[in-house]
């Protein structure tokens, strides 16, 4: 016995590697060691994510008007444009511009199966990194490896997720910008270069969808809190400063145009930034069934009701951890946010989807950590042996437990752990595993009336088509002019379009049904010569006669 | 203006490109048209204007940038140095004023083995009537000198100051400086350590609310010693300051001693010693700090800063610097151009951003001519933070009104910055090297007392 070391604890303890700081190489092998178990995590993570994301991605979900433009958009980019009609401001154009050069270094709107198609491979890239971000965001927030995983599982693979992560949503660009501006704010070393750096993300991902703005004092509280005393002050001003500044690029870009102010025979970004907050039509109550804002509810719900509900139970013990509280706060606001009535946009809910998994994450990480293994293998004991006993209120408490209280946490862990094997998982299998995720058929109506448009309408016709194929017209040979997008019809006074000069009609029954005046006085002149798809998804083709 | 000097190095065949680049402008409007060059030359100059601005910004906020900075700033020296004999120079020149008060105060020293030089110039017989009253009162520990050089300057009294000094180290405060009793024993603690050559202890100015653009002066040296200081110590290159600054006699003389050429001979000596490779350590605690006033006229302004200015030039001009090793050099390139790279800056500023959006450049060439406006602004808000917490290290009394003269006086003094680069260039190529001394009005004990 004698033969083994004394400090029989030396033999475990890894042999302390030498740093070497000035070799770069060695610096490196070195952050990879230390590093590893994370890589490994982050590394299948990725892999799984891309696979169940990518396949079938092309198609489903069904490809959106919004797409559509944003596609458009960015291809005007690179003509030199900022949006294939008049930009009027709906959104900053910062997004679809990270589009456009997405698209200049691959070629991804023409080479792809359709351009919409080529726009969700630049989702993919993108949920790729914010998949990265958003790992080191937990881990900085001291969730373990496999906590951090969890969030970035819920956030990959959760069918919610990935329904609105494949679509070309501005959303999911700021997301990203977003992520990495959290990851950085949250610098344990409490640096002033990296929460700067975070600021003009930060102001990216504003610039990319507006509405990120509502992240911004939850987002300062962040950093707020991991920034030292002395420097804290200096660094806070420089980075909203810094922050503000780059922002106002927007404002200053409609000054340059001559486009900041309403006026006669232009649009304007006031004008816009009113219609957006006080001119939109709301969308409803969002408990009344019947209205739009419902409608949107529950189709997230209906997507992943285990990530929408426990995500949202979870904001509330979330609360109570200091250093994911900003987190847990802003999840609780924008989940309180909608209850106020006004317009729902559909898209909402893809800043909420790494809230709410990291909420859940952070939840079970903080069960898990207040709880050590022997306690749940005592709360294991005590249970068998008030089974064995059969009698639940004379047994004598098991040997092991200690407290009472971590008991109870052991429980609240172990049954969270259920309900996620339970709930999450069985769903999420019927979505991956038996294709709903996958099939084609939601897309079906508007493939097929674009294959028909290709086939049998001669490139020099007059097309109105919705903004999802307008596009690929385009690539295919028709003259970019004469594809009018027919939200245009009615609404852009520099689009001149009638019973007269239109020779075809593309649009889904639903929408020909609410067309304004002019587009229905088209239609008036026309006859559907072919229709695709079914339900919600059916797709016609008119032909205007004349 | 910096042309001159850059085309004066090209035509030396030491900075290729610089000649490159003076034939890049003629060559791009022949090859793409007056359009294109214009606008080329819109994207290049602001991105030049934006790299000096956030360069500058970077310096000052140093201070700042990690917390480790902020901690090591004003860490003082631990170990208790031997007992080693310092030796201050204090040359004084038309300072009757203020002279007597100015020693006095370092009479109160607590440190013990102080030996105090006064040095005057022979045409200066009230200032030395002073300062011999002032010896008298004052102990065998103060001497005054009488430097009898035809040509008066400050590098001329401390090198004849210095061949009376006895002590390891030699200090230099100016005549005006109002010095914190407890100094000299955090120095000669600083010494403790052998790799130090040379400790320069922090200044400031203290009369914020004398004039519109003493704020701004006051601000530069809160930064200055705050914040950059600590930072091209670090890096290894460093201009010292005129005052509060101490030395091995040992390296003073090996050296040999002050650049009496030099309009910046604190600067010049700094830069020598730091291309020699001497380890300067910065001492900062604003209690220490040598309190001195900003000039209160315009023209006493000016005539400082073109002083300083002409200085830095001479000393890029003299081109010890270029010994360093690359990382060294280009930091002492630019610190050394950096205050007439900001005062050209200013020029060109405006006008990049007028031609960006009246010319017909691209919208996003417009746009980024507003980029190193923007690095301006984020400077701006850095000086409203520093003043804010000057006034409050410092126990000055601010208002909020001198908050917003401040930020709307930034245009302003940058043109007055302009004006003294442009001056100090002006003299520079005339060959016009005559010291420009700065009058001194008690204005800083006034205010303080």
């Amino acid at each position: 016995m004698t033969l083994l070391p004394l400090d029989s604890e030396s033999v475990l303890v890894p042999i302390k590697v030498e740093r070497d700081t000035h070799g770069g190489a060695t610096a490196l092998l070195d952050w990879f060691r230390r590093r590893r178990v994370d890589l490994a995590i982050l590394a299948v993570l990725l892999l799984v994510a891309a696979m169940f994301h990518a396949n079938g991605m092309d198609h489903n979900p069904a490809r959106g008007d919004d797409e559509g433009t944003y596609v458009a958009q960015a291809w005007a980019v690179n003509q030199g444009e900022l949006a294939h009609y008049t930009y009027w401001y709906d959104h900053p154009p910062v997004g679809w511009i990270q589009l456009a050069a997405y698209d200049r270094v691959t070629g991804a709107f023409a080479d792809s199966d359709t351009a919409v198609a080529g726009g969700r491979e630049a989702m993919l890239v993108v949920k790729l990194a914010t998949m990265v971000a958003l790992y080191v965001l937990a881990r900085r927030l001291r969730l373990s490896p496999v906590s951090a995983g969890l969030a970035v599982a819920l956030f990959s693979l959760s069918p919610l997720a990935i329904t609105f992560q494949r679509a070309v949503w501005l959303d999911n660009i700021a997301v990203l910008w977003l992520a990495i501006s959290l990851a950085l704010v949250s610098d344990r070393r409490g640096r002033m270069g990296p929460v700067v750096l975070a600021s003009v993300c930060f102001a990216i991902a504003v610039l990319t969808k507006e509405t990120t703005l509502l992240v911004a004092p939850f987002l300062g509280w962040l950093a707020w809190r991991h920034l030292p005393a002395p420097t804290r002050l200096m660094a806070a001003v420089v980075a909203t400063t810094t922050s503000a500044i780059v922002v106002l690029g927007y404002p200053l870009l409609a000054i340059l145009r001559g486009e900041l102010i309403p006026g006669d025979g232009h649009v304007s970004l006031l004008g816009a930034v009113h219609w957006q907050l006080v001119a939109r039509e709301s969308s409803g109550n969002i408990f009344d069934t019947g209205t739009e804002a419902n409608r949107v509810l529950m189709d997230w719900f209906n997507a992943d009701p285990g990530l929408v509900l426990l995500g949202s139970l979870a904001v509330i013990p979330a609360l109570l951890i200091p250093r994911v509280r900003p987190l847990a706060a802003c999840l609780a606001f924008h989940l309180v946010l909608p209850l106020r009535g006004g317009y729902l946009p559909v898209p909402y809910i893809i800043v909420l989807i790494p809230l709410l998994a990291l909420c859940l994450a952070a939840v079970v990480d903080a069960a898990f950590r207040r709880i050590d293994l022997d306690e749940l293998r005592a709360v294991g004991r005590w249970i068998r042996h008030r089974l064995v006993n059969a009698n639940p209120l004379m047994g004598p408490p098991a040997p092991g437990v200690k407290h009472a209280a971590y008991g109870i946490e052991a429980v609240a862990a172990v049954g969270l752990a259920l309900v996620l094997a339970f709930v999450i998982v069985p769903h999420w299998s019927a979505t991956h595993v038996d294709g709903d995720l996958r099939s084609a058929a939601p897309d079906a109506g508007i493939t097929g009336a674009q294959d028909w448009l290709e086939a049998n309408v001669d490139p020099t016709a007059s097309v109105v088509v919705e903004d999802t194929i307008w596009l690929d017209l385009v690539h295919a040979g028709f003259e970019p002019d004469k594809v009018i997008w027919f939200f245009k019809v009615d609404l852009d006074p520099a689009v001149k379009a009638g019973p007269d000069n239109v020779d075809y009609v593309v649009l889904h029954n639903y929408l020909a049904e609410e067309a304004r005046p002019i587009l229905a006085d088209i239609l008036d002149h026309s006859e559907i010569v072919a229709t695709f798809g079914q339900g919600i998804g059916e797709v016609s083709v008119w032909r205007v006669q004349r | 203006m910096t042309g001159v000097l850059t085309l004066h190095d090209a035509l030396r065949g030491r900075s290729i490109g610089a000649g490159l680049a003076a034939i890049a402008l003629p060559a791009a409007v022949l090859f793409i048209g007056v359009s294109r060059s214009l606008t080329l030359t819109l994207a290049v100059a602001s991105t030049f204007l934006f790299l000096v601005a956030l360069i500058n910004l970077r310096w000052i906020l140093d201070a700042w940038w990690t917390p480790t900075n902020h901690s090591a700033r004003s860490a003082l020296p631990e170990a208790p140095g031997d007992r080693t004999r310092i030796s201050l120079l204090v040359p004084a020149r038309h300072e009757e004023e203020v002279l007597a008060a100015t020693l006095e105060r370092i009479a109160e020293q607590d440190y013990p083995d102080m030996e105090v030089v006064v040095i005057i110039g022979h045409d200066d017989p009230g200032t030395e009537r002073v300062a011999r009253e002032a010896v008298d009162r004052l102990g065998s520990r103060f001497q005054v000198v009488v430097d009898h050089s035809p040509v008066k300057n400050k590098p001329l009294a401390l090198n004849e100051g210095l061949k009376w000094c006895t002590g390891d180290l030699v200090g230099v405060f100016d005549a005006e400086d109002d010095v914190h009793p407890e100094l000299l024993g955090h120095v000669v603690t600083a010494f403790a350590d052998p790799e130090v050559g040379v400790v320069q202890g922090p200044v400031q100015l203290i009369n914020h609310d004398s004039a519109w653009f003493t704020t701004h002066n006051v601000l530069e040296y809160f930064f200055y010693f705050g914040s950059r200081l600590h930072h091209h110590a670090r890096a290894g290159f460093i201009p010292l300051g005129g005052n509060t600054v101490f030395l091995r006699r040992s390296l003073l003389v090996e050296s040999g001693g002050w650049d009496t050429e030099n309009l910046t001979e604190d600067c010049e000596l700094g830069v020598r010693l730091s291309s020699d490779g001497t380890s300067v350590r910065v001492l900062y605690r604003p209690e220490l700090a040598t309190r001195e006033e900003a000039p209160v006229t315009v023209g006493e302004f000016i005539k400082q800063r073109s002083r300083w200015n002409q200085g830095f030039i001479q000393t890029y001009r003299k081109g010890v610097w270029r010994r360093l090793p690359l990382r060294q050099r280009t930091l002492a390139r630019l610190i050394l151009t950096m205050p007439v790279l900001q005062a050209a800056s200013f020029v060109i500023m405006p006008a990049t951003v007028l031609l960006g959006v009246l010319g017909d450049s691209p919208l996003i060439v417009g746009l980024y001519t507003f980029l190193p406006l923007a690095v301006l602004l984020v400077t701006a808000v850095v000086q409203t933070i520093g003043l804010v917490e000057f006034a409050r290290v410092y126990e000055r009394e601010l208002h909020w009104h001198q908050i917003v003269l401040m930020v709307i006086s930034i245009v302003p003094y940058g043109l007055l910055l302009t004006y003294a680069a442009f001056r100090a260039v002006i003299r520079e190529l005339r060959g016009n090297r005559r010291w420009e001394k700065t009058a001194h009005v008690d204005a800083h004990r006034l205010t303080t007392a």
